[in-house]
């Protein structure tokens, strides 16, 4: 059965289970890519957007490993998993970094009763005087090969990883750890484990990012087209975001004088310049204009009040879905990741 | 299933690793032709070869090699143990003397050569995996063991025709004073060794260091806990206890005790901000590497300054005797070059350290050669007393950048082909006896024809080509000149053996 699939279907991994599952339908479904899964049950379902797409529900780490080994060619998953599992030489192409919803930092907390432990620098002085006494520090984390070399970029060389799976907030209470390495959102579960953050302790910033095979996208237009396509949306919309589309009805007959005063006052002027469009009575009759303009939305309230200070007295404000530039600046560095011209 | 494998059945290429590199013929010659070559200078000297696990415990690279050594490990947990690829020769040489040779007598001297792995990033001259070939003295102090190991590198370059190269001639002992004389702590101690390297280099220097050390000590100038700096010790232990005491201490803790992280405190506000200290330390290194330059100028320029700075003038003097010794060895002058303030990237070095560079034909300069006198590290490694020792490492990949040494293939006289399964048995029975006159003879294992054999054995340049031919018990040989094209035939193997001594030897006689 699998054989006439992979000519035609491209697969994506999305996260099922945990904390990156319900944003990232979220979000897919903000930038009109909705997930239909018929049956929650199901480990597959399809992007009615993209027929050729064949969704996958994975686990984030599975994700991360699936696009590594080419088994899928394109996932989202947290952008922690990937730079922990990231080495050189591996055909990972991370497409979109930040794709705004699933944020989190990976941190170093010692317990909060460690007075003489505030910094990294105070870590090191500690690592090497235990050192010296035979007593290496252990770190536990799920993070080994990011924790291990900002350690090292900090020049703390003497300690020991203790890879642990669950519970790690728990590790310096029950004795198997020293401090920890771990994620965090609020810092409300270090709090409660009575642990504290190192002032310069933060490893990572981490937010759920979109990553693709290369060597898969490489021998398959198909799953370019996909990438290509999904990217677009994804950064129209992360365009969109910030902006409105405002529309003002104003009592005036007279475009270019209209357009004149519109110039004058930056903040209604939209991103190339207002578009207007007369309003007719029944007699054919211009008896009004609408100012159609785009603008920063934490700009509203003075693009509100310049409006009627030009005397309109209706406002229209609507979300802007997709704001599509020449060409989607991700599809570019993907195109050049991929050795094509762009 | 659909979830997984539909991709799996690629025929997917399986590729080598970055910064690790397969070696064909002939360039795989050249390799074997310099640790033969080295070898011999060695042996000639008493030293006798040994070899070491490729894998070791991460310790015993950490315990003395040095902090700067651990992030270019290839380290792994195995089975719950901490374990490494060997990065260099010498902690595990040192580890075996520790185990197997501390009742030998002494001095012992011993040279190994094999890969090494480190985890740096590629480039021109540099690899992940390399090929080192050392050396080392162990049991025997003072200038003239250092002469010796100087002078064996020198003999191991010239014996690959390695011209033009420069001796660059330290001591360690000297910053090591530096150190001690400022009082900096065991962490300031390690920035400012690990660092002397890129001091020395012309792409980083001071400005580089200087990053360094504001990314590692951010909170320069301002005290973290400025209130209790001043407060009287034991005024401060009763604040800090009772303070801790209230806290629900084990869950707040974690490991540590009340007075472990009180004493921790304390020590703390008593230590002097270390910032200025390492600066001192890398301004006076800074100064010393000025004065570099050639034995004549650099040694009274140098006691100038260790007087002035009132640090011991005896490193100095160990140097002058070690150049005194090499240069009555006839070591050409302009070979050395003298630098008090430079430092090699491994820490356990306690005197005398060397680094040797060459160019090679494109004109970039490489470290074919280093190492260094290391009294501590037999007795860091647990031996039962403390053994002064030193020794050297050649980069051989490096070193036959720089050299003459040519890459030649063992050439194939002949090809021998059996004529169909019946003249099998005659044909490897024939090249096993061309074998015994000395002959390099390859076996036609393909099948095929008398004409295609030839054409083969023309384009890898053997000279000729043998048929075999049986007819019963009867075997029969014809013989083609790849050369002249002149063929003969002779009856038997007896007869084609008489035949190719009388024209081979034959020839040379």
């Amino acid at each position: 059965m699998n054989a006439p699939e992979r000519t035609t279907s491209v697969r994506l991994a999305l996260p099922s289970k945990g904390q990156l599952e319900a944003p990232t339908f979220a979000f897919l479904e903000r930038c009109g890519l909705p997930v239909s899964k018929t049956n929650p049950r199901q480990y597959v379902a399809r992007m009615p957007a993209f027929p050729e797409v064949e969704v996958l529900f994975q686990r984030p780490a599975d994700i991360f490993a699936k696009v590594r080994d080419g088994d899928v060619a394109l996932g989202i998953t947290g952008y922690d998993v990937v730079a922990e599992g990231q080495s050189d030489g591996d055909d990972i192409l991370l497409l979109l970094e930040r794709l705004g919803y699933g944020g989190c930092d990976l941190v170093l907390a010692v317990p909060e009763g460690w007075l003489d432990v505030n910094t990294i620098g105070d870590l090191a002085d500690l690592a090497l005087e235990w050192w010296d006494a035979g007593r290496p520090l252990r770190v536990a984390t799920k993070y080994p090969n990011l924790v291990r070399d900002f350690l090292y970029r900090k020049d703390v060389h003497h300690f020991t990883l203790v890879e642990a799976a669950g519970a790690i907030e728990a590790a310096p209470a029950i004795g198997y750890a020293h401090l920890i390495a771990d994620i965090t959102a609020t810092g409300t579960t270090l709090r409660e484990n009575r642990l504290k953050q190192l002032e310069d302790g933060t490893i990572l910033h981490s937010e759920a990012c979109l990553i693709a095979n290369r060597a898969l996208l490489q021998q398959d237009a198909g799953a370019v087209h996909v990438a290509e396509g999904i990217l677009e949306v994804i950064e129209a919309h992360q365009r969109g975001r910030g902006f409105r589309l405002v529309l003002a009805n104003i009592d005036s007959k007279d475009p270019a004088a209209l357009t004149r005063r519109l110039h004058a006052r930056p903040a209604v002027r939209g991103l190339r310049g207002p578009s207007i469009i007369p309003i007719y009575d029944a007699d054919g009759e211009v008896v009004a204009l609408t100012v159609n303009v785009v603008v920063p939305q934490n700009n509203l309230a003075e693009v509100v009040r310049e409006f009627r200070a030009l005397g309109s007295t209706d406002v229209i404000v609507s979300p802007v879905d997709y704001i599509f530039g020449g060409a989607a600046e991700a599809v570019e560095r993907l195109r050049r990741a991929l050795g094509k011209a762009g | 299933m659909l979830v997984s494998g539909s991709f799996n059945d690629r025929n997917k290429r399986v590729e080598r690793l970055r910064g690790m590199d397969d070696v064909l013929p002939p360039a795989s010659y050249p390799l074997r032709e310099a640790a033969a070559r080295l070898s011999d200078a060695v042996e000639g000297r008493g030293y006798r070869l040994v070899d070491v696990p490729l894998f070791e415990y991460t310790e015993l690279f950490l315990r003395k090699a040095g902090e700067a050594l651990a992030p270019r490990l290839y380290a792994f947990s195995h089975h719950g143990r901490d374990i490494c690829a060997r990065p260099e020769f010498t902690a595990s040489v040192g580890r075996l003397y520790v185990e197997q040779l501390q009742d030998a007598p002494l001095p012992q001297r011993l040279y190994y050569h094999g890969p090494v792995l480190r985890y740096e990033k590629p480039g021109r001259g540099r690899r992940r995996q390399f090929t080192q070939f050392g050396l080392e003295l162990i049991g025997a102090a003072g200038p003239l063991a250092d002469a010796e190991i100087i002078l064996t590198a020198c003999e191991g370059l010239e014996a690959l025709g390695v011209r033009d190269y420069r001796i660059v001639l330290g001591h360690i002992g000297t910053t090591l004073d530096l150190l001690e004389h400022l009082k900096l702590d065991r962490r300031a101690r390690s920035f400012v060794l690990g660092n002397l390297e890129n001091l020395g280099r012309p792409d980083r220097g001071m400005a580089y260091v200087e990053r360094r050390l504001a990314e590692l000590y951010p909170s320069q100038g301002q005290s973290t806990t400025p209130v209790a700096a001043g407060v009287q010790s034991e005024e401060a232990r009763e604040v800090l206890m009772a303070l801790l005491g209230r806290l629900n201490a084990d869950m707040a803790l974690g490991s540590r005790s009340v007075e472990e992280v009180v004493e921790g405190v304390l020590n703390q506000l008593a230590r002097p901000d270390p910032v200025p200290l390492i600066r001192r330390a890398l301004e006076l290194a800074q100064e010393l590497q000025r004065l570099s330059g050639p034995p004549d100028e650099a040694f009274p320029a140098a006691a100038g300054l260790l007087e002035k700075y009132h640090l011991r003038q005896e490193p100095l003097h160990e140097l002058e005797q070690l150049v005194h010794i090499l240069r009555g060895a006839g070591l050409p002058k302009d070979a050395l070059h003298v630098d008090l303030g430079f430092g090699r990237g491994l820490y356990y070095y306690t005197g005398m350290i060397f680094e040797i560079y060459a160019d090679d034909g494109d004109g970039t300069t490489h470290q074919l050669c280093g190492g260094g006198r290391y009294d501590d590290l037999i007795a860091a490694l647990g031996g039962r007393r403390r053994t002064p020792a030193c020794g050297l490492a050649f980069g051989l990949e490096r070193l036959l950048a720089c050299s003459e040494l040519e890459g030649e293939e063992p050439g194939v006289d002949i090809l021998i082909s059996p004529e169909g399964a019946p003249a099998m048995a005659a044909a490897l029975d024939a090249s096993r006896r061309l074998r015994a006159l000395g002959l390099a003879v390859e076996l036609e294992v393909r099948g095929r024809s008398a004409h295609t054999s030839r054409a083969y054995a023309a384009r890898r340049g053997m000279r000729w080509c043998v048929r075999a031919h049986c007819e019963g018990e009867e075997c029969g040989f014809q013989i083609v000149d790849s050369v002249s094209g002149l063929e003969e035939h002779v009856a038997g193997s007896e007869e084609l053996v008489g035949w190719m001594r009388r024209h081979t030897r034959g020839d040379a006689e």
